[in-house]
Formats: structure tokens, C-alpha cells, sequence
């Protein structure tokens, strides 16, 4: 059943139409929150919250927008309520300090790899971040982006340059880079 | 050389690294494009540039991978390698000739229906179910015992078609570990049929000609 098949059920009162939706976007919605967040158990939590808030916004989804760049503006919006929120109590993100849950069979290297990309998305500008995410990770088009940002493409496609070349300055700095190679 | 000399079609460094994350991205003009290519063909740090973002980029998709490891199902058949008969020489894989491709590994991968077939001299493995596909979301919200757990009889019927087409492609591909070392007119049209199945299986999961529809009353299981 697509999407638009399942949203119209959901839309003329059908529970189960919803409960479809959300098994099949929730682990989507859940790395993107991961990521942004960089905490799996906040975006546990943040998931449940995104899709709350998509049940309660049923009268304002319109056809003619694509479900996915409507989700992920929830989603994005949640997100970045949360980051706000954290900036204002005083336990801020301190970028040097992140943990990161590890499993046996992750090795030291793997370990510090993870916790560099993360504190390197960590290190970005909101607005960079999402760019960077939505169009790395969720492969969404600039359009798609500008769309859920409400903002330009231009905007987004300037704001996703930068963000990888901070991202990029940032692994370097923490020692994860490429050699230059001499001819 | 002066302004007026310089040719206007050649792009200084500080445009180029403008433009490099888009060009790594493919999201630049063909124009564009070209001038880039143009440019980072004579231009080492440039080129180099390029290489740490491309670095760059690689790191984000192996740190993914790390966090989240793919649940897909895969089977990967070592390359049968006979030997020879009496009579029946034999012949050493050609990759480029069986395959028209240059590469040792040909690597064919279909993103939306979240399958990848790999072949090399040593194996041939296909593998389905990618953490980003439609498909392999709903595998994973199977296997990860989620919350909300669709109905198993209502999961299986909804994939029971891409299932049975993804099972009779692996039984192609144990054909293909068969002969791709000693047969190369099999090979190929074992190879040929495999991509061109895969495909329509593409086509159809983009279009949903699949018509992934429950029975009317998905049921949830009790929690």
C-alpha cells in the first residue's frame, strides 16, 4: 500500500492506516533524530514525540505535499526544540566529552571514529547540520531540503558546502583525516 | 597574465573549492562539472582537496554503518573452481570480457529495492534488505522486535512477492558461482537475466506495482 494510500485511510479516521505509517517511517525518523541529537535514547524519545505531534497535524498534511518532507519537517522542528532547549539549561553539549555506548565487538579505532564524526556534527550550526544530514543520510534532494527548511535552495546547498568543510576541518583537528599525497 | 588574457572558461581555486562539495555530490551543472574537472586535472591541491572531502564523506557512511550494521540478509557463494577435465581446457575468469566492466569486483546495486549483487573471482553474493530501503525497514522493524510489530501473517503476505522473486535470483546466483569461472556465455546470461530481474524488481518496488497491501485489518501483536 503506498503512502498515499495508507494517508488517506489515516485521514478519514482509520487508526490502523496511521499505525502503518509509523512502522514503516519510524526507523527513519529515528536515525535522522539520532543524528541530530547525537543521543539514541533522546531520540528514542524524540521519535515518539515526532509522531504525536504528526497524529495531532492530520488536518494539515494536503496531498500535494510529499509525506516524507512533511514528516521530516516535523521531525526536523522537534529536533531542533530540543537543542534549543539544552542550550538554555546549564548542562550544555561539551563536544570533548562525548561518550558513546560501545559494544564488544567495537575496536578502539571504530570507537574513536565514532565519537569524532559525532563530535563533528555536534560542532555545526543547527541549520548546517540538518542540511548536511537530510541530504548525506536521507539522501533527500536540496529541493526536498529547501522545502521542509522553508528556506532557498541556494541557502540549503550553501549551508550544506560549509557544513561539510567545518565537518571535514573537524576530523582533521581530531587526527581523522587523509593523508596528502605527493606526486 | 592580465584579465583581459585570462581564458574565461577556467575556474581560479577559490571557485573550485566553492564548488567541490557539490561536485563530490553530483549537484553541480554539466558545465560546471566539466570546468571542475578541467581544473583539478592540472591542479594538485586542488585534487587533493577533493580527496579530503571525499575522505570526508566515506568516514560519515563507515561511521553509519558502525552504529547502525546492516541486518540484511545476504548469501555468498564461493566461485567454483573446477579442474580441470580431460579433454576440457580450462578456461581463467576474463572479468572484463564476461562482464564488459574494467573492475576485478563488479558490483551491482539497486538502492530503492535495497539489494546489492557482488562479484568477484573469489565469490558472488547477493545480499538484500538495506538499512535505508522500504523493504528493509520493515525487515527491521520485524528482527528488531519494534514496538508495534505487524501481524506475521500479514507481514509475510504483504512480501511474500518480492521474497519468492528475490529467492528465485539467488538460486541464479548459485547458477552464476557455478559456472562463472569455466562457462562464459552462461556467465553471461546468467548475469544478464539476474540484473534485468533485480531491475524490474526495482522498477516495481519505485512504482509499488507491488501492491504491498495487508489484509483488510492488520492486526497488532499484543505487547
Amino acid at each position: 500500500m503506498t503512502n498515499s494510500d495508507l494517508i488517506r485511510r489515516w485521514q478519514l479516521g482509520e487508526r490502523s492506516a496511521f499505525d502503518d505509517l509509523m512502522v514503516q517511517w519510524q526507523p527513519a525518523i529515528q536515525r535522522f533524530l539520532m543524528r541530530m541529537v547525537g543521543c539514541a535514547q533522546t531520540a528514542e524519545d524524540l521519535s515518539q514525540e515526532v509522531f504525536l505531534k504528526a497524529f495531532q497535524a492530520t488536518d494539515t498534511y494536503r496531498d500535494r505535499t510529499r509525506f516524507s518532507s512533511w514528516l521530516y519537517k516535523i521531525a526536523a522542528n522537534v529536533a531542533c526544540d530540543c537543542t534549543r532547549a539544552r542550550i538554555k539549561r546549564p548542562q550544555a553539549i561539551d563536544t570533548t566529552k562525548i561518550q558513546i555506548e560501545t559494544s564488544p565487538s567495537c575496536d578502539l579505532e571504530q570507537n574513536e571514529l565514532v565519537a569524532g564524526v559525532r563530535a563533528g556534527l555536534a560542532s555545526l550550526g543547527e541549520e548546517q547540520r540538518l542540511a548536511l544530514i537530510l541530504r548525506h543520510y536521507e539522501q533527500l534532494s536540496f529541493e526536498e531540503i529547501a522545502r521542509i527548511t522553508e528556506t532557498p535552495a541556494s541557502t540549503v546547498k550553501s549551508r550544506f558546502s560549509s557544513a561539510l568543510r567545518q565537518l571535514e576541518s573537524e576530523l582533521r583537528r581530531r587526527g581523522i583525516a587523509q593523508e596528502d599525497t605527493k606526486e | 597574465m592580465t584579465d583581459k588574457n585570462k581564458k574565461p572558461d577556467l575556474l581560479q581555486c577559490d571557485e573550485v573549492g566553492e564548488l567541490l562539495p557539490l561536485y563530490l555530490y553530483d549537484e553541480v551543472s554539466s558545465d560546471e562539472h566539466r570546468r571542475v574537472d578541467d581544473h583539478i586535472g592540472s591542479c594538485e591541491s586542488c585534487r587533493q582537496d577533493l580527496d579530503r572531502l571525499e575522505f570526508t564523506r566515506s568516514t560519515l557512511d563507515q561511521v553509519a554503518e558502525i552504529e547502525m550494521p546492516d541486518t540484511r540478509d545476504s548469501v555468498s557463494l564461493p566461485v567454483d573452481r573446477r579442474s580441470s577435465s580431460v579433454g576440457r581446457k580450462r578456461r581463467s575468469p576474463s572479468w572484463g570480457k564476461i562482464f564488459a566492466s574494467v573492475s576485478a569486483v563488479l558490483l551491482l546495486s539497486f538502492a530503492v529495492l535495497g539489494v546489492e549483487l557482488q562479484i568477484s573471482p573469489e565469490a558472488v553474493t547477493l545480499r538484500w534488505g538495506h538499512a535505508r530501503s522500504p523493504v528493509s525497514s520493515e525487515f527491521n522493524a520485524k528482527t528488531t522486535q519494534d514496538k508495534r510489530v505487524v501481524d506475521a501473517d500479514a507481514f509475510e503476505s504483504e512480501f511474500a512477492t518480492i521474497r519468492d522473486e528475490l529467492v528465485l535470483t539467488r538460486k541464479l546466483v548459485h547458477a552464476l558461482a557455478a559456472n562463472v569461472d569455466t562457462d562464459r556465455t552462461t556467465s553471461r546470461n546468467l548475469y544478464q537475466l539476474i540484473a534485468r530481474r533485480l531491475n524490474t524488481l526495482e522498477t516495481g518496488v519505485r512504482r509499488n506495482d507491488f501492491r504491498l497491501n495487508s489484509t483488510p485489518a492488520n492486526k497488532l501483536a499484543a505487547r
